[in-house]
């Protein structure tokens, strides 16, 4: 305790390098305190990053609406290591495969771009699949599930990644049938986050749940899997074919289409008014580009809404064939009464949407089609008819941009003016525009907004509070100055008061001797004529004495009024000791000593101390006809204190007396928060002491180097005792 | 026993230790990374690049960074990623352009930055500078050696080839294409030939290569010129039962698709030795930084891989994503 009460110098630097140390402790607690909190938010999509995809998020399921390779769903804390993963999965096609990431890293749009563990169900396989990815794929062998893996059966995956091994199990609910296997590596990666992910299908997670992992877990699992195996990648053609076909099988590439008559397609485009004759019954083919709040398919001519179509559920990016009632529109045809196929799932994303200008979307040739535009947002993000709705502007044009209003409050957080780019399906049509806009366009995920741009900080909010801000501080400017002027003429006046009590207490009293001297001897020889010429000589000699001792005042006064500044020079006993010498004419010896841990004093105070001690110099030499001056400066914790003695003739040391200099010296002395204290008697001497609080520096300035440097170097010389 | 808590030497010791973290965390790593950016990644082809890049790399003690698009038409997202690693200023970089001309902005920020550039497979629409090798698959022989194959397949005159998968933006696909013409009127001056553009949605690719059954009677061989077409052209054969009827010869590889010439399905691949590419790319780059190579263009010949060679150890290492055939 005392240790720390004494280091207010270097070692109270030290303290604040403690507390620092403290702080860092408590902060690493804190992050360690939060790696082993398992929590995911499965309320908020905003809390989960997405890397492709069209992710949404419906009263806790999880629902990728694309074929895209490799879409990813990202959440949890990159400091996670030992973990239990678990959630139902649930595929929409015959083919790619979904499932969970685990221990993941360094997350990017790609295929495999990710370094961490993935495990899932593969559709084509009918099999239980785990490996690992670093940008590049490694698998073990897979596990067959039994029953094979079908689109539209929820599964129940478990993932257990305890040190540098993972348990994979996997359940079809409806069946109870089930799967394991375990992975392990040497050099396994050691943290990181979870996520969903899903290859060439679209699919959907529910019951999503994290926990901290188990040798128990794990260990359940492996007690039914047939084996602890190390990723290796397929690395020949041979193998592949081995692996997955076997020689001499039926060809499995052909794709698992159904064989029906596949009569001649139309090209959509070739359905607009613009086409002449439309048949009514139609045939096309096309990508799906949109899933909600319609489905919306486009080929290499056109786009086509279709209503109503009897078929599977599709997602965005798989292939399909419609056949229907084709209705023409303007621009753009839509398709009742259809019957709709998929002919092809696992192809890559949609096709990259058109680059279009605002304008060319109203023109309408991009009616019905996937579309990339740029904007600026006009108005806060708002629900509209169970929409959120994104209101923008753009080359003369302005135009909205709807997303289902789904838990996802990620487009809520869009500043207006900021300029976006936004892809999904422009629309046109007065059931969707109202006459209001000439285009709309349909998001499909958060993702489909980019910000470009966040709004110019010249708002007018932000002009006003900038104007605001130029005035406060124009006026704290002026009255800066003014308190400065003040203070200007402050000092000024007080030092001519100071000036005013020297002179008074000097060459004033000595004039006035001289006066009554001279005004003496005046009425001596008018009263008087009788008076010799000794006693006139003896009058003019003692007025005489009086004129020296007067220009010897004057002379101090100069000297006092012309010494350097003592902010100017260095040490402050140095100074007293020069000015010393310089008043006495070198007769007077001068002993000087610091106490304590030499500390800075302020300018203010160095100022202060040199008057006191130089009116005190003056006294001691003009009244005491002192031999030695003595000079101690004593540092305490939080004070200091300036002692000046001599060994002079001594007074009685009586308030009512004081005169013009011990007031003065006493008004400096409160000047700087101190106290004068004067101990004196005749033929002792006389000591004057100066007490005075020192100044708490700023941490900062304690810890610089130099304090620093003074510490340590304070500590090898006198370390402190047991 | 009086505890002393040493406060001036804590705090010595945090100042260290922060001093090291600083000095550790300036240095950073001082191992040249070369950017690898395929046309698409998860595919067999391009993954061999990849094994041979981290190989390479890792025996000079580089480092590699790999990634690409997830589909071959998606050229925005390919630029996005060539911006990232120019911007990171990368000590090289290795691209399959998946666009002719929308890559060459690109490309001129890498070479401002003197980044040496190299691209494989196909040529942009511009020519090699100091900083820019081509490094290219011999599109020319490929086109050769296709129409060596269709050439077993004429019957008499009157003749129709098609070539599948022809786009301007893969400039090798068109040289290919004017290759083989070239090499097949040699053999039949009446022979027709049906060239259609290439698509990467698989439904428009289905469609056009079923029109393409149905439209021409006369047809003898078909050659893809991409492993997305191959697939289209093999699920259109399926379906309409012409399986073994007409010629399948592709010009690309895939683990997938080198089975169909096992099975008989396929008449042969002609596969493209992107190991070979990216292992002179990779020693061009070295070159280059030690500034004894400049800007030129390397063809690299293919490979026939036919049913009856498929398992030969030559044929097996190009296919290979490690090199290795065992």
């Amino acid at each position: 305790m005392s240790s720390l009460r004494q280091g207010s110098g270097p070692r109270g630097a030290a303290f604040y390098g403690g507390l620092l140390i403290v702080a860092c402790i408590v902060a690493a607690a804190l992050v360690h305190a939060d790696r082993d909190k398992y929590v995911l938010n499965t309320g908020r999509m905003d809390k989960w990053q997405t890397f492709g995809g069209v992710w949404a998020l419906e009263r806790g399921v999880f629902d990728n609406n694309s074929d895209e390779r490799g879409a990813k769903l990202m959440s949890g804390s990159p400091d996670w290591s030992d973990v239990s993963l678990s959630a139902d999965v649930r595929m929409d096609q015959e083919g790619g495969d979904a499932g969970l990431m685990i221990r993941s890293n360094n997350e990017d749009l790609g295929v495999d771009a990710y370094n961490g563990y993935y495990a899932g169900l593969r559709a084509a396989e009918g099999a239980l699949i785990a490996g690992r990815s670093n940008y590049s794929w490694s698998e073990v062998p897979p596990a067959a599930m039994p029953g094979g893996v079908h689109k539209n059966i929820w599964y129940h995956l478990q993932l257990v990644m305890y040190g540098c091994r993972l348990g994979v199990s996997a359940e079809n609910l409806s069946t109870k049938q089930t799967a394991s296997l375990v992975l392990h590596e040497d050099k396994c990666v050691p943290k990181g986050r979870i996520g969903l992910r899903s290859l060439s299908t679209g699919s959907q997670w529910r019951n999503v749940a994290v926990a901290k992992g188990t040798q128990a877990q794990l260990d359940a699992i492996a007690s039914h899997a047939g084996g602890e195996v190390s990723p290796e990648p397929l690395t020949t053609e041979a193998a592949y074919a081995k692996h997955f076909f076997g020689y001499g099988r039926a060809t499995p590439a052909a794709p698992d289409r159904e064989q029906l008559p596949t009569p001649t397609a139309t090209h959509i485009g070739d359905l607009t008014d613009f086409h002449g004759e439309v048949p009514r019954q139609v045939l096309v083919r096309g990508v799906v580009t949109l899933t909600e709040p319609d489905i919306y398919i486009e080929d290499f001519t056109g786009g086509a809404m279709i209503k109503h179509p009897k078929g599977p559920p599709v997602n965005v990016g798989e292939g399909v064939e419609i056949s229907g009632e084709a209705h023409p529109l303007l621009y753009s045809v839509n398709i009742d009464q259809s019957s709709l196929r998929i002919i092809s799932t696992g192809s890559p994303a949609p096709p990259p949407p058109l680059s279009v200008t605002p304008w060319q979307a109203a023109s309408g040739t991009y009616d019905a089609r996937f579309i990339e535009v740029e904007g600026h947002l006009t108005r806060d993000v708002y629900s509209e008819n169970g929409y959120q709705v994104l209101e923008l502007a753009g080359g003369g044009e302005t135009f909205r941009a709807l997303f289902p209003n789904r838990s996802d409050e990620t487009l809520r957080n869009l500043r207006v003016n900021s300029l976006l780019r936004l892809r999904g399906v422009s629309v046109l049509g007065q059931s969707y525009t109202q006459d209001l806009i000439p285009f709309l366009i349909f998001l499909r995920s958060p993702d489909d907004v980019q910000v470009l741009q966040g709004p110019p900080w010249w708002t007018p909010w932000h002009v006003s509070l900038l104007g605001v801000l130029a005035v406060i501080l124009a006026c704290s400017i002026q009255l800066s100055y003014f308190r400065f002027r003040q203070w200007k003429k402050d000092a000024i006046s007080h030092e001519r008061e100071r000036i005013a009590h020297d002179i008074h207490d000097t060459m004033a009293q000595s004039f006035a001797g001289i006066g009554y001297q001279l005004q003496g001897l005046r009425t001596s020889i008018i009263r008087n004529a009788n008076v010799s010429r000794e006693q006139i000589v003896g009058e003019l000699a003692s007025t005489s004495d009086l004129v020296s001792r007067c220009h010897a005042d004057a002379s101090h006064t100069i000297e006092m009024l012309s010494a350097a500044s003592p902010a100017e020079t260095g040490d402050l006993l140095g100074l007293l000791a020069e000015q010393t010498y310089k008043l006495s004419g070198g007769k007077i010896r001068v002993c000087k000593e610091e106490e304590g841990t030499v500390r800075p004093l302020s300018l203010r105070t160095r100022g202060v101390l040199f008057h006191i001690g130089q009116e005190a110099i003056s006294n001691a030499i003009t009244h005491g006809h002192s031999n030695t001056i003595t000079f101690v400066l004593r540092y305490e914790a939080r004070s200091a204190t300036l002692m000046i003695v001599d060994d002079g003739r001594g007074f009685d040391v009586s308030p009512e007396d004081e005169g013009f200099g011990i007031v003065g010296m006493r008004r400096r002395a409160r000047e700087i928060g101190g106290t004068l204290e004067i101990l004196s008697a005749p033929g002792v001497g006389t000591r004057i002491g100066v007490t005075f609080p020192m100044s708490h520096l700023h941490f900062a300035r304690k810890l610089t180097l130099r304090a620093w440097l003074a510490g340590w170097k304070h500590a090898k010389a006198s370390p402190e005792p047991e | 026993m009086v505890f002393r808590f040493d406060c001036g030497a804590s705090l010595r010791a945090v100042g260290l230790l922060s001093l090291v973290i600083a000095v550790n965390g300036c240095r950073g790593t001082s191992q040249p990374l070369i950017a690898v950016i395929p046309p698409t990644t998860a595919q067999e082809v391009w993954e061999s690049a990849h094994f041979e890049a981290v190989r390479i790399a890792n025996s000079w003690k580089w480092s590699t960074f790999w990634n690409g698009p997830s589909r071959s038409d998606d050229v925005l997202r390919q630029i996005q990623i060539m911006d990232k690693e120019v911007d990171r200023g990368v000590a090289g970089i290795i691209l399959v352009p998946d666009h002719a001309v929308a890559l060459i902005s690109p490309v001129r920020a890498a070479v401002a930055k003197k980044i040496p550039v190299a691209i494989l497979d196909n040529p942009l629409a511009a020519s090699p500078k100091e900083d820019v090798v081509f490094i290219l698959n011999d599109n020319a022989a490929m086109g050769r050696i296709a129409a060596g194959r269709v050439s077993h397949y004429l019957k008499g005159r009157g003749n129709e080839v098609a070539v599948l998968g022809v786009h301007p933006s893969f400039l090798g696909t068109i040289v290919t294409a004017n290759a083989m013409k070239q090499a097949l009127q040699q053999y039949d001056p009446d022979i027709r030939f049906v060239e259609q553009r290439s698509t990467f949605a698989s439904p428009e690719a289905s469609d056009t290569a079923e029109d393409l059954l149905k439209e021409h009677n006369g047809l003898r061989a078909i050659v893809t010129l991409n492993v997305s077409e191959t697939r289209s052209v093999l699920s259109a054969l399926s379906r309409e039962k012409l399986v073994g009827k007409i010629a399948l010869i592709g010009c690309e590889q895939d683990f997938d698709i080198i089975y169909h010439v096992r099975t008989g399905e396929m008449d042969s691949v002609i596969a493209k030795d992107t190991r070979t590419m990216v292992r002179d790319a990779m020693e061009w780059i070295h070159r280059r930084r030690e500034g004894t190579a400049t800007g030129e263009t390397i063809l690299v010949t293919p490979k026939l891989v036919t049913r009856e060679n498929v398992d030969s150890p030559d044929v097996q290492q190009i296919l290979a994503v490690n090199g290795n055939v065992r």
